[in-house]
C-alpha cells in the first residue's frame, strides 16, 4: 500500500498517485488491514508522520519549555532530533471521523437499498434496469 | 712440598695451609698453590638481581664483589594496602595493587583491600538503585520501588488500566517485574477505561529481547510496531526506529485526537524488512517477539 502525504503528512491518497504530494511512503498491508473499513474521506483524516524522541519528565510527562511550552525532544551529540519511527494516527477529532464513517455506511445502506429496490422493481415489471 | 725461599730472612713458608683452589680466588688474581706455583683465580659473581628487586633496606652483591648494593623494593609483606585501582575489562572485575612486596600477613597471603568507595564505584553502586534503607557498602538505599504516576496505565508490575491479554498464559505472563512476551505478538486489553481527552501520546517502553520469525532473507530494519484499537476499528498505529536485540526501546502514539474514553486493546508486534526468493522486499508487520512491556502510560 501506498501513501500519499502532503508536507503536513497528512494523507491525501492510497495508491493512486495524485497531481501533486509531499512524500509517497509504501507500507506493507492493505489499505482494510491499515485502516479497517474506514472510507476514504475518514482515512484522508489520518497522518502518516515521522516522529522523534522525546524528553520525558519523571513522572512521564512530556518535558516542555519552560518559555515556549513547546515539546522538547532528546538530541543527539551534534544537537539533532534522534528519530522515532513513524506514527499513523488521526489529525481530525476521532468522534468526528466515526461520524463521518457513520454517514457513509448508512448512505452505502441507503444505496443498497435502493438497489434492492429497483431491482425488485424491474424484476416485477418485466424490465431490465442498469443498477 | 714446596717451598719458598725468602731472600734475606729465616726459613721457608709452609705452603701446605693453602686451602684455596682457583674457584675461591677471584678471577683475575692470582695466588700461589701448594707447590708455589701461580694459580689464577676463577671466582666471578655472576648475580643479575636489581636494586629494585631486592627488598628495600637489604643487601646484596650483584657483580661487584667490591660493591654492596641495596634494594629498593617496597615491603608491604607487614601492612595492608589499598589497591590503587579497579576497572572492569575482558569482563572480568581487574585491580591494580602497589608494585612491591606482598606476602605473609594474612594466612601466608598477602593483604590488600578495597575501601567501600572503590568498590561502590566500581560496580555502579548508587544509593537510588538500592532499596530504602538498605545499606551496602556505606551506601543507604532511597529506592522505593516503581511508583506508578497518576498518567501510567502500567508500569514494572503495577497494572493500574488492569490489563489482560487475549493471548496464551504462556506467551504473555504478568510478572512482576513487566509483562513477559514469550514467541508473541501480544494484544493487551484494559480491564478500565482509559480516558484520552487530556492527553497527547500513548507512550510504550518495551524490552525486546529477539525476534520470532522464519520468514524471508537479509532480515532488516527491525522496529517495534504497536497498535491502538477500540476493539472494532484501529485507531492509531506506532512504529518505533530501529531496534537492537537486548536493548529497550519507547516509542510514542499520538492520540491527541481522541476525544474519548474506551477500553483500550494495545497490540505490540516486531516487524522487518526481509528479501524474498523473488528479490522483493517484503515488510512482516506482525512478527512475533520475546522481550518484556515495562511501561505503558499517557503524556
Amino acid at each position: 500500500m501506498k501513501l500519499y502525504v502532503n508536507n503536513q503528512y497528512q494523507i491525501i491518497s492510497i495508491d493512486i498517485e495524485p497531481t501533486s504530494y509531499h512524500e509517497v511512503f509504501t507500507l506493507d498491508g492493505t489499505k482494510e488491514e491499515m485502516f479497517g473499513n474506514w472510507c476514504d474521506t475518514c482515512i484522508q483524516g489520518y497522518k502518516y508522520e515521522p516522529q522523534c524522541e522525546f524528553l520525558f519528565n519523571e513522572d512521564g510527562s512530556n518535558a516542555r519549555d519552560e518559555k515556549t511550552g513547546e515539546l522538547l525532544y532528546k538530541l543527539d551529540e551534534e544537537g539533532n532530533k534522534i528519530p522515532a519511527g513513524y506514527a499513523l494516527y488521526p489529525f481530525i477529532d476521532y468522534q468526528t471521523l466515526t461520524l463521518i464513517q457513520k454517514q457513509y455506511e448508512d448512505s452505502r445502506k441507503q444505496i443498497q437499498a435502493l438497489n434492492a429496490q429497483i431491482e425488485y422493481l424491474s424484476m416485477m415489471s418485466g424490465y431490465e434496469m442498469e443498477v | 712440598m714446596g717451598k719458598i725461599w725468602m731472600p734475606g730472612g729465616g726459613g721457608g713458608t709452609d705452603l701446605d695451609v693453602i686451602t684455596a683452589g682457583a674457584g675461591d680466588v677471584l678471577s683475575g688474581k692470582v695466588i700461589v698453590d701448594k707447590d708455589g706455583n701461580p694459580l689464577p683465580g676463577t671466582l666471578t659473581l655472576s648475580g643479575n638481581a636489581s636494586d629494585s628487586q631486592v627488598l628495600a633496606g637489604s643487601t646484596y652483591y650483584s657483580t661487584d664483589p667490591k660493591s654492596k648494593r641495596t634494594g629498593t623494593m617496597p615491603n608491604y609483606g607487614k601492612t595492608p594496602t589499598q589497591i590503587n585501582n579497579i576497572r572492569i575489562n575482558n569482563n572480568r572485575f581487574e585491580v591494580a595493587v602497589a608494585a612491591g612486596y606482598h606476602g605473609e600477613y594474612w594466612a601466608n597471603n598477602g593483604y590488600e583491600f578495597m575501601s567501600f568507595d572503590q568498590v561502590a564505584n566500581a560496580i555502579g553502586l548508587t544509593a537510588a538503585k538500592l532499596k530504602k534503607g538498605e545499606v551496602v557498602c556505606g551506601r543507604t538505599g532511597t529506592f522505593e520501588g516503581y511508583v506508578p504516576t497518576a498518567t501510567d496505565l502500567y508500569l514494572r508490575g503495577n497494572n493500574k488500566a488492569g490489563f489482560t491479554s487475549t493471548n496464551s498464559a504462556s506467551a504473555v505472563s504478568f510478572e512482576s517485574g513487566g509483562i513477559k512476551i514469550y514467541r508473541a505478538g501480544p494484544e493487551l486489553k484494559s480491564a478500565n477505561q482509559v480516558n484520552f481527552t487530556p492527553y497527547n501520546y500513548l507512550n510504550i517502553e518495551v524490552y525486546y529481547e529477539s525476534y520470532v520469525n522464519t520468514i524471508g532473507n537479509s532480515k532488516t530494519n527491525f522496529k517495534m510496531r504497536s497498535t491502538l484499537w477500540d476493539g472494532t476499528t484501529t485507531i492509531s498505529t506506532g512504529i518505533s526506529s530501529n531496534i537492537t536485540e537486548g536493548k529497550s526501546v519507547t516509542f510514542s502514539i499520538p492520540v491527541s485526537t481522541l476525544s474519548l474514553t474506551r477500553i483500550v486493546h494495545i497490540r505490540i508486534y516486531v516487524q522487518y524488512d526481509a528479501l524474498e526468493d523473488n528479490n522483493q522486499w517484503v515488510t512482516y508487520t506482525t512478527v512475533s517477539w520475546n522481550g518484556y512491556v515495562y511501561r505503558i502510560w499517557l503524556s
